[in-house]
């Protein structure tokens, strides 16, 4: 006998052409079995049983068209934020080194450093921006967990160095 | 690609802000709505709806937000200050076009 046939095997189906982040792939998953089961219970008001409700909704779908379409449309702002995770805290690191080190080479001692409005407004600029471009919040925060970590090797650690 | 298929991409996000400017309304509604309303014409694979407003709120023409609604998520989509005047534009547009067009046809007969 066939195994029957659910909106999870129809899901993963969908989710096999699919290579996005996990957050997008979920809330795309989660609004594309919304429609399913909406199909579902109007192909059954209709009279037709579930496990054909389910085949016409999936027919109707068109599962590996929209996948495909759907990995198209977020491919770009996804590469696009994958950038910006590594570009934005490098970017600050290197405004904050700058701050830091005078043009012949010699630094601020880090003491010094962590009293300059200029350094908080930085370390609080480079939360915010991220905060504010990434649709995911966990991003930003990684963004930020990877400034502070720049800034600890290429500018705190040299200014104590040199202290 | 039919003549139809090729109308059908062309006019999608248009027929998608002029369903949107009656109110917020999630995927499946849209697709229930724009079947019903041109008869089928504009029948497409549902999940073909999904792509086209991702990229709309991408372009800013949308917003989402996600609702429960008897035990669903659902996720509705709204016409932004952007959405509304892209479909005045579209809106122009297509009234020309098909103005253009049915003036064309009729010179032909």
């Amino acid at each position: 006998m066939m195994s029957q046939l659910t909106i999870d095997d129809v899901l993963l189906r969908i989710a096999a052409n699919l290579h996005l982040s996990k957050e997008t792939e979920h809330e795309m998953l989660t609004e594309i079995r919304t429609h399913l089961e909406e199909a579902v219970a109007e192909a059954m008001r209709k009279g037709a049983d579930e496990q054909t409700a389910l085949l016409i909704a999936a027919e109707q779908f068109g599962m590996e068209e929209a996948a495909a379409e759907l990995q198209e449309v977020h491919t770009g702002p996804e590469s696009l934020d994958a950038i910006a995770l590594v570009a934005v805290p490098v970017l600050f690191a290197l405004i904050l080194r700058w701050l830091a080190f005078t043009p012949e080479g010699s630094a601020r001692d880090w003491q010094q450093l962590l009293t300059r409005p200029g350094f908080w407004i930085i370390a609080a600029t480079s939360l915010i921006i991220p905060g504010l471009w990434f649709r995911h919040r966990r991003y930003a925060l990684a963004g930020w967990i990877f400034f502070w970590l720049l800034t600890v090797i290429f500018v705190i650690f040299p200014s104590i160095n040199h202290w | 690609m039919t003549p139809r298929d090729q109308m059908r991409k062309g006019s999608t996000e248009f027929l998608i802000l002029s369903l949107l400017a009656e109110g917020s309304m999630y995927g499946y509604e849209i697709s229930q709505k724009l079947e019903q309303r041109s008869g089928g014409y504009f029948e497409m694979k549902e999940g073909l709806l999904y792509p086209a407003l991702h990229r709309m709120q991408q372009n800013g023409w949308l917003t989402s937000e996600w609702q429960e609604i008897d035990g669903r998520s659902r996720k509705y989509y709204a016409l932004t200050p952007q959405g509304k005047k892209v479909l005045g534009e579209q809106t122009s547009e297509w009234k020309t076009f098909i103005e253009r067009l049915g003036a064309v046809l009729d010179s032909g007969e």
